[in-house]
């Protein structure tokens, strides 16, 4: 199994197409109702230890704003309760919901089900903190 | 390998005889640096979770904040743990999982050693960035200087 394998089959689960460029594969997952915001994903492979870098768009948070949204997404992050066994963090002023996995794991897992439950963290975390 | 194998063996193996988890499935790791809790993770996929104490949130807490969420960035500076901060506690914790079906004594003892590394680096970060100061923020000075 290699990563542009493991990202052909993920499109397929997704029934869209999906191809990787030089370890990377981004792309845009929303909901079938529209009633959610789409989340950027973007998947790095790491190919020295066989790691995939699973990597969601939760959005701009506002520095200046206080601790009050640095301080939830820690919280979210304690015993992965909030976030299903991902890890929220900053880059810059965009907060994203990460998850390093195996390329097997990712395979052996179904990688529609780890992207789905990003997914669903980053909304319930967007909506806490009207995003 | 059951979870309580993996346990016992590696407490063989780094010199710890009848190292075993309590019943329910948690067992501690006590240090100079603190203590890394062990525990079992029942679930769709059984994991090994490791958790640990890393330092008291500070008042000023937003330098430190995000250092923690920074440090987090794509794993890099915590050795594939993660930051967090208990909200009963108010306090950063080191977590870091995986897999019961992917270690085996080595790899577990490999993951170890990388966690307590991994908290003595971020605890010393997480400190000294809550002693730097926001920007326009006065220090408490404590008393005032006439001149």
């Amino acid at each position: 199994m290699t990563f542009e394998d493991a990202i052909a089959a993920l499109g397929e689960e997704f029934g869209v197409e999906l191809t990787a460029e030089d370890g990377v594969a981004s792309f845009e997952v929303s909901s079938d109702g529209g009633d959610f915001e789409p989340v950027n994903f973007t998947l790095t492979y790491e190919p020295e230890n066989e790691m995939l870098l699973v990597s969601a768009d939760a959005g701009d948070v506002d520095l200046e704003s206080g601790d009050e949204p640095l301080l939830k997404m820690l919280e979210a992050n304690h015993m992965y309760s909030g976030t299903e066994g991902a890890s929220f963090c900053l880059d810059g002023s965009r907060a994203k919901l990460e998850r390093l996995i195996s390329l097997e794991a990712f395979w052996r897992e179904g990688g529609k089900s780890i992207m789905m439950s990003l997914f669903r963290s980053v909304q319930a975390w967007r909506k806490e903190n009207k995003i | 390998m059951t979870y309580e194998e993996l346990i016992e063996e590696t407490g063989a193996a780094i010199g710890i005889e009848g190292f075993a988890p309590d019943d329910d499935g948690v067992c501690m790791l006590i240090s100079d640096i603190g203590e890394i809790v062990i525990m079992d993770c029942k679930g769709p996929k059984e994991m090994v979770l490791l958790n640990a104490a890393v330092t008291d949130v500070p008042p000023n807490a937003g330098a430190a904040l995000l250092a923690a969420l920074e440090s987090n960035k794509g794993f890099k500076d915590t050795n594939g743990a993660t930051l967090s901060v208990d909200p009963e506690t108010h306090r950063f914790e080191l977590s870091r999982y995986a897999f019961l079906e992917e270690l085996d004594p080595d790899k577990f003892i490999e993951m170890v050693e990388k966690f307590a590394t991994t908290l003595v680096a971020v605890r010393e970060k997480l400190e000294s960035a809550g002693d730097k100061l926001a920007e326009g923020e006065l220090p408490d000075f404590g008393e005032y200087i006439r001149v």
